[in-house]
């Protein structure tokens, strides 16, 4: 390895090509343009700016070279540019925004490339726009990740999702690069983050390259919005339960801004349930500039707090049956994240960039229900005392370097390496008994190196991940290849990887009424989680308005654990507290993307299967992981009625959850040592874990959007001096005669009977101005 | 526009379940056997009074369909030979005495000795199980602070989980549980109560590992999630465990 990184000095020293590179702005804020596509004329060849703006054409000959800057809301750039002084660094290239008015349809169509993608093999880009113009995503970002269909999900109210057969705790989600843990509101579960802020959503679901670590199944990574050169511009939308704003704003010679904002607290919740609610989230980011160096200040932070309290329901009851009857759910939730971030052109071949933040998580979360009722029959009381309580911090804090070099034969070496300084506390209670809180304070170190070789129609990507988690423990290298052959419109991708993960988290899906949290804990002392990824693609740009991928993976999840709520909270020791496992998953997925007179969208299917194996269950049986769903099809589909409105369709049919069938009841007893007596509840027996698959859940949500030009809602606008009033209508839940059963009660002289969602649809307008 | 309303229209049909009807029920059900069994709570106990507190309830797993075949769905089985084995020798019996449950006033179980239990019924498996009651703590009051009694609890390695009840004139404050982790225990618990009066005394209850296992159980609630249940006893579901009760501040 030390020699093969010393060639590569000497080489980038001494080898090196001709490059172009820089950032593409707007002319108007100032503000980095992602997505742009840099064209060499007269070739196949180009470039695409990335999620901070920026490009690099490699592999250039000749005295110069005629490119062409290409963005569907921008007008086309023409630009000579001359190369008999080497490589050259063009620092900013200026784009004119068009007089376009952008609809949901050219959104969905229009956000591709015309040059291909770089290689990266399994990734869902969406612009953050579709939650502007898709009003049937309640401008949620984790709605529009779900309708990737390498997401599968488990329960219907919870936010956290599965990627291509993994856990929920494997999925990494970042903000500016600074890693959010759960970053997800306890009622409802939608994202923490206010679409305003964010600039591009890009997810990556297997295959990703060395740079990448922290996560085996996938990576969510977000940009927020820098600010503006020009006049101030933002959003503010209040309403009866919350208000939110936001705001992009120049700082003169220092840079740009953006501040943005949400509160919110649930007046119907708080009278009809008696539950105190309220939440905010903050997003700040500034930008400076000083020479070639770019500096980006970073913070976010949130409060989401909530005490679910359904007592109430006992009014409801008859005394003579009902003792007592209590049932709630509290949570209370922080994220503070604080960062700065710098990149430096040191050479048009040559980018440093820096990284410094710290990103923390608290919880308490307690979960509830107790209940005494009188059984003459049995001359038993039914009884049930029940309580957990889960506190868990996770403190980070980390330090990255990263250095880029664009050499000979149109190769890119990455170098760069990582640290984070964790705290972790992890408390657990079970009705009076609560555990001590267990604390960790590793280390983990990371370094990497990368490759990416161009050579004709062929890209090669290998590179190799090295982490450990405290000085004591061994050094993991993780390799990782992947190759991109380009034949005309059609591109060939595949990808091996090994990833290892330091921490996991704990299940309490079956313990809490509704788990909305990852609970981490680091894994000291013990072997990382491994997976193996496995990916083929094949991607087919079929004209400039359709494309279609279908890609095969196979995920060998060599080390697992199980981490759940009563296996931590019996262990006597840590070393109990985790029970090593394995699992596997593959499968086929399918989109379709595209254009067609006037409807677009895309539309994917995915077929997987997730199974898992641990020696204390079914006696290390293979068995349905909690997260599989089989067989999906997810669409968004916009069409556009005239140049106003958009109609838009989001339809999800997905198999049913993989759940466990009881075979029969056993009363446990709840002993009452004051009075010597005992009271019992029914414990479900289930000698089999997932031998039953739930029924096909379908989804239906419709929207309209419509720009107003005239009447009320258009003078109130032009009153108020605002540029653009938009008036949205959504029907969420059409299908609602469809169950979509998320359990199964049993009623005497009935039988099973499905419990799904009988709201029936919901439908609100809304109303926004831009400025 | 046409097709796209016949397709919505369509699944719109295809998709209607009426909230009469039961909807849509699970697929590819991996059919699993039942096994029955007693179901017991069997508690061997030591404390201040002269007679046995024992006693042990008996009842048995069932399937939910068995509930809409009997208008009156009783699980108890008043049937059962109840024995208490003590030193694999003594067998005392513990007889019949009200709707599943079974005691003996005779049977007064001793502090750090071992005993069986086997329940036999015809219709269901024998059920086994073992325990060894547990010996009481040390308990060392502190005084010093006028306004809270100081408790230094100082547990025996047979002592599995400790849980004490502070009781006040009008009301008994809650229990507040403690694992034995081979260390003395030190609790605060105040002399007189906001809400419930004055301190009249102190009870607390310790389990043997059987027992401990059983009350710190969690309980999976929810319908079609799968359950690690906890029992102690072979042949069948439940717990046959043991408790040595002490009072202070009397």
């Amino acid at each position: 390895m030390k020699k093969l990184i010393t060639i590569l000095l000497f080489l980038s020293t001494t080898l090196i090509s001709q490059t172009v590179s820089g950032y593409i702005v707007d002319e108007e804020s100032g503000a980095t343009i992602i997505g742009v596509n840099v064209i060499i004329e007269g070739s196949d060849r180009g470039a695409v700016s990335d999620a901070n703006g920026f490009f690099v054409l490699t592999r250039l000959t000749g005295d110069s070279i005629q490119v062409r800057f290409s963005h569907i809301a921008y007008a086309e750039k023409p630009m000579v540019i001359n190369l008999t002084k080497g490589s050259v660094y063009l620092n900013k290239v200026i784009l004119v925004s068009k007089v376009l008015e952008l609809s949901a349809i050219d959104v969905v169509s229009n956000r591709g490339s015309i040059v291909q993608r770089d290689m990266d093999i399994a990734s869902f880009e969406v612009d953050p726009v579709l939650l502007k113009e898709i009003p049937q995503l309640n401008k949620d970002i984790y709605q529009l990740v779900k309708l990737s269909p390498s997401v599968t999900i488990m329960d219907e109210f919870s936010p956290l999702y599965n990627v291509r057969g993994s856990d929920p705790g494997e999925n990494l989600v970042q903000l500016d690069g600074m890693t959010i843990y759960n970053p997800q509101q306890s009622l409802g579960g939608g994202s923490l983050f206010n679409p305003y802020a964010i600039k591009n959503i890009e997810m990556l679901v297997g295959g990703f390259d060395a740079t990448f670590g922290g996560r085996n199944a996938s990576i969510l990574y977000l940009t927020t919005k820098e600010g503006t050169k020009g006049k101030p511009r933002g959003e503010f939308k209040p309403s009866t339960e919350s208000i939110k704003g936001a705001v992009e704003f120049p700082l003169g010679n220092w840079g740009t801004g953006m501040v943005s904002g949400r509160f919110g607290s649930s007046l119907t919740t708080d009278i009809i349930f008696n539950s105190p609610n309220h939440g905010y989230d903050l997003n700040t980011t500034f930008l400076t500039e000083f020479g070639e160096t770019r500096l980006r200040f970073s913070l976010f932070s949130n409060l989401d707090y909530s005490d679910m309290n359904f007592g109430f329901f006992k009014v409801f009851m008859d005394d003579k049956i009902t003792d007592k009857y209590d049932f709630g759910m509290k949570n209370d939730s922080r994220n503070l994240a604080v960062g700065i971030q710098s990149r430096s052109i040191l050479s048009p071949f040559l980018i440093l960039e820096t990284h410094l933040y710290k990103s923390s998580f608290r919880v308490d979360s307690r979960s509830f229900m107790a209940f005494s009722m009188k059984d003459t029959i049995n001359n038993i009381d039914q009884r049930l005392e029940y309580e957990t309580r889960i506190l868990n911090l996770v403190d980070e804090k980390t330090a990255k370097i990263k250095l880029t070099g664009f050499l000979f034969w149109g190769q890119q070496i990455s170098l760069g390496a990582e640290l984070n300084k964790f705290s972790f506390e992890n408390a657990l209670g079970l009705n009076q008994l609560n555990r001590d809180v267990i604390s960790h304070k590793p280390d983990l170190l990371a370094w990497f190196i990368q490759d990416k070789i161009e050579a004709g129609p062929a890209l090669f990507k290998f590179g190799v991940r090295n982490t450990r988690l405290e000085k004591e423990s061994n050094w993991y290298n993780d390799p990782r290849v992947s190759l991109a052959l380009r034949f005309g419109d059609k591109t060939f991708k595949a990808a091996w990887g090994i990833y290892r993960q330091f921490l996991k988290s704990m299940n309490t899906s079956d313990v809490e009424a509704n788990q909305t949290t990852d609970y981490y804990f680091p894994l000291t002392d013990k072997d990382p989680l491994t997976s193996e990824h496995r990916i083929m693609s094949f991607e087919h740009r079929i004209s400039d308005h359709w494309e279609y991928s279908i890609s095969a993976f196979h995920k060998d999840m060599s080390v697992l654990y199980q981490y759940d709520y009563q296996l931590a909270l019996k262990a006597k020791s840590e070393t109990e507290t985790l029970e090593r496992g394995k699992g596997f998953s593959y499968g086929l997925e399918g989109m379709v993307k595209g254009e067609w007179n006037r409807i677009s969208g895309w539309v994917g299917y995915a077929w997987s299967v997730s199974k898992r194996s641990y020696p204390s269950v079914m006696g290390g049986d293979y068995y349905f992981a909690t997260g599989d769903q089989t067989h999906q099809i997810k669409s968004l589909l916009a069409y556009r009625i005239n140049r106003n409105i958009t109609f838009s369709t989001i339809i999800q049919l997905t198999s049913g959850y993989p759940k466990t069938w009881e075979t029969g009841v056993s009363n446990h007893f709840v002993y009452n040592p004051l009075a010597n007596d005992v009271g019992i509840y029914g414990e479900f027996i289930t000698p089999v874990k997932n031998n039953v698959r739930y029924p096909v859940r379908m989804k239906l949500d419709l929207g309209w959007r419509k720009k107003l030009r005239s009447g009320f809602g258009f003078q109130l606008a032009q009153y108020l001096g605002t540029d653009k009033a938009y008036y949205t209508m959504k029907v969420n839940n059409v299908l609602f005669l469809r169950r979509n059963p998320f359990m199964y009660m049993y009623i005497p002289e009935y039988g099973y009977y499905g419990f799904g969602n009988f709201m029936p649809p919901s439908i609100s307008t809304g109303y926004t101005l831009e400025f | 526009m046409k097709k796209i309303t016949i397709i919505f229209s369509v699944l719109c049909i295809l998709s209607c379940d009426l909230p009469t009807s039961p909807g849509p029920m699970p697929t590819h059900i991996e059919e699993t056997e039942y096994e029955p069994g007693l179901n017991i709570f069997g508690i061997l106990r030591v404390d201040e009074r002269n007679y046995g507190t024992s006693f042990v309830r008996v009842e048995r797993a069932y399937q939910l369909h068995e509930i809409e075949l009997e208008l009156a769905f009783v699980p108890t089985i008043d049937s059962a030979h109840v024995q208490i084995i003590h030193h694999q020798i003594d067998t005392t019996l513990f007889p019949f005495k009200y709707s599943g449950t079974y005691d003996n006033e005779n049977f007064i179980p001793k502090s750090g000795e071992s005993y069986s239990i086997q329940i036999d019924n015809t219709e269901f498996p024998v059920l086994k199980g073992n325990t060894v009651v547990p010996i009481p703590p040390i308990i060392v009051e502190d005084r010093s602070i006028s306004t809270e009694l100081g408790l230094n609890i100082i547990p025996d390695s047979s002592i599995h989980l400790i849980e004490v009840y502070p009781v006040y004139g009008m009301g008994i404050d809650y229990a507040q549980r403690f694992t034995n982790n081979n260390e003395s225990i030190q609790y605060s618990v105040p002399i007189h109560h906001e809400k419930n009066g004055p301190l009249n005394r102190i009870e607390i209850f310790s389990y043997d590992k059987n027992m401990s296992d059983y009350l710190q159980a969690l309980v999976t609630l929810k319908p079609q999630a799968y359950n690690e249940m906890v029992k102690t006893v072979e042949g069948g579901y439940g717990v046959f465990g043991s408790v040595v009760k002490s009072e202070i501040y009397k």
